[in-house]
């Protein structure tokens, strides 16, 4: 079976159309469809999940099956208008799973994969040198947090996302992500002083 | 803002594209293998309940209601469903109705052990008797004229056929059940029951032949020997009440439910040479050979040593305690009154009291097994008993006379 590339299926999906609209093909097995919707929000959840696993390979693997299971599961997404946010949820979810993998890897002594997407590689040139050293600072500190802390905060200060987001992510209540973030920021605080 | 290393490039979308593809038709050969395991998995799973159930179905079934009757002929080793062990040697055991839906089985020929599984009671009929047992081990054999039962393990509840009574049997007993006469009866009660070593009334008394003269019965407690009679008569109709009946023709008796036993025979057609097997049904009317009734018609022959020794073996054996203590009481008064035993008499009134008589009653036994312990030269007991007997009715018929005695003594 030949695969046709993402640029020929993505013009078959005639042109931007809505979310719904896509997923409602996708859902039809339309492949062009699929592909579309893939390479509208691919590379959104790609740039969240890299801030957060900081792994280029692990990220990849992430978004690539994080989408394979949502394309799969299509069929099940009520809400149309929501794929993207459904998508994030499952990554994040194959997120905490390979968390949990390289911590069982730690404790029986293999090698796990070093982080080679820092964080500070966000920080933009623009700024003054102690003010990048600040941030450094807290970007190393902000991966050594808890999963759970780190995935929160992430996704609130670096993404943007609103609690109500986040917790959707996270799947977890909107106060549970409160506690999270609140942890977070004290730990920070903390290691600040 | 720089940040390249976080962002994709148009041709890494294009290679994640194709990865995502080959992992969907991956995950997608990986969930039809695991539904083909599944079905495995169940297609082999029925396959096992299935050769379990017929299995099962194989065993033969302990109970005949839902379930084909199993025969068991000649000598073979059967495992029942519950677990129960049969041997059968040289045989014939036939499954019989049971209205309560217990295993129950008649013994046509043979002999058989039983290693029964805790639960529900087996039961196992034969000519002779109907033997009840739960959690034990138990041997049956069948002769022309006897059964002799012999169980290792647990407990087992005898009913004879030709007699109302019920006999316990305690683990390594043995029993064999004769014909119905009355000195065949008594012999063949010799070994365990009641007359153990454990029992506490062995050697007491010698069984003596019964062919005693026929003398006309008297009304217990009414003898001029009697050391009540001339203080207090006894009442009669509420005695008659208390004297012993035979096990199981009792209304309220445990070992029926309720209901009276009778062991008339029928003829089953489907066993061989038209044995008989038991039957219940409410006639009461066999004759009585238990204990309690050879000592009722010993003593009506006025064969009292008998009466007084098959009261006690009966208060022994019965299960009911209002039966054994009355069986006890009616002994006392025999070894006092007619045999003018005292110290057995006193033993007898005391083991009444021990198995607990109503409430009226017993004041009348503490009196008498004073009296009786008096005249046998127990001082001691005597007293005991009497002093016991005037904390309980200080102002009852007897308290003048034993108060005096005491206040002499």
């Amino acid at each position: 079976m030949s695969i046709a590339p993402i640029t020929q299926l993505a013009a078959k999906a005639d042109g931007p159309r809505s979310d719904a609209e896509l997923v409602a093909r996708a859902k039809d097995g339309e492949r062009a469809a699929q592909a579309a919707l893939f390479r509208r929000h691919a590379t959104s959840i790609h740039r969240t999940i890299s801030r957060i696993s900081g792994r280029r390979e692990e990220t990849e693997d992430i978004v690539q099956e994080a989408f394979a299971i949502a394309l799969e599961k299509l069929p099940t997404l009520e809400d149309h208008t929501a794929f993207k946010p459904w998508v994030l949820r499952i990554a994040i979810n194959r997120l905490r799973r390979f968390h949990r993998r390289r911590l069982f890897l730690q404790i029986v002594g293999r090698p796990v994969e070093e982080i080679d997407l820092p964080l500070e590689s966000l920080i933009s040139p623009d700024i003054s040198p102690e003010r990048a050293a600040e941030l450094t600072w807290v970007a190393r500190r902000v991966e050594r947090l808890p999963a759970k802390q780190r995935i929160a905060w992430t996704l609130r200060f670096v993404d943007g996302l609103q609690i109500a987001e986040v917790a959707a992510a996270m799947e977890v209540s909107v106060a549970s992500v409160k506690r999270y973030v609140r942890s977070a920021v004290g730990a920070l605080d903390r290691r600040t002083r | 803002m720089r940040a390249p290393d976080h962002e994709l490039r148009p041709n890494d979308v294009e290679r994640m594209w194709q990865g995502t593809l080959a992992l969907m038709s991956v995950r997608r050969a990986a969930r039809a293998r695991r539904r083909r395991w599944v079905s495995y998995a169940v297609v082999v799973a029925v396959v096992w309940i299935a050769a379990w159930a017929l299995g099962r179905a194989r065993v033969p079934p302990r109970t005949v209601e839902g379930h084909a009757v199993a025969q068991l002929e000649g000598s073979t080793h059967q495992r029942f469903a519950d677990g129960s062990v049969v041997e059968l040697h040289d045989g014939l055991l036939t499954p019989v109705e049971d209205e309560q839906g217990r295993a129950r089985f008649a013994l046509r020929s043979g002999r058989v052990t039983v290693d029964v599984a805790p639960g529900e009671p087996w039961v196992l009929d034969s000519e002779l008797a109907r033997i009840e047992i739960v959690g034990s081990r138990f041997s049956v054999t069948r002769t022309d004229d006897a059964l002799t039962i012999e169980l290792e393990r647990g407990e087992a509840v005898v009913y004879r056929t030709h007699d109302p009574g019920a006999l316990r049997l305690l683990a390594g007993e043995r029993l064999v059940v004769t014909a119905p006469t009355i000195e065949e009866v008594a012999e063949a009660t010799p070994r365990p029951l009641g007359t153990s070593p454990a029992s506490p009334l062995a050697g007491e008394l010698e069984l003596e032949p019964t062919a005693g003269a026929a003398a006309l019965p008297r009304p217990l407690g009414t003898s001029p020997a009697s050391p009540l009679a001339g203080e207090r008569e006894l009442e009669r109709p509420a005695y008659a009440e208390a004297t012993p009946r035979p096990l199981g023709t009792s209304p309220s008796s445990p070992l029926t439910g309720g209901r009276k036993l009778d062991h008339s025979e029928e003829t089953d057609a489907d066993a061989p040479g038209g044995a008989p097997r038991l039957a219940l049904d409410e006639d009461a009317e066999a004759p009585g050979r238990s204990e309690l009734d050879l000592a009722d018609a010993a003593r009506e022959r006025g064969d009292f040593r008998l009466a007084a020794k098959l009261y006690l073996r009966g208060a022994r054996m019965t299960l009911s305690r209002e039966r054994a203590s009355s069986a006890a009481f009616g002994a006392g008064q025999i070894l006092f009154d007619e045999l003018a035993d005292y110290v057995a008499a006193g033993d007898a009134f005391e083991l009444a009291l021990e198995l607990g008589l109503s409430a009226g009653w017993d004041d009348i036994a503490m009196a008498r097994a004073a009296e009786s312990y008096r005249r046998g030269g127990h001082r001691e007991r005597a007293a005991r008993w009497a002093l016991r007997y005037l904390d309980r009715a200080p102002h009852g018929p007897y308290a003048a006379s034993l108060r005096t005695w005491v206040e002499r003594r």
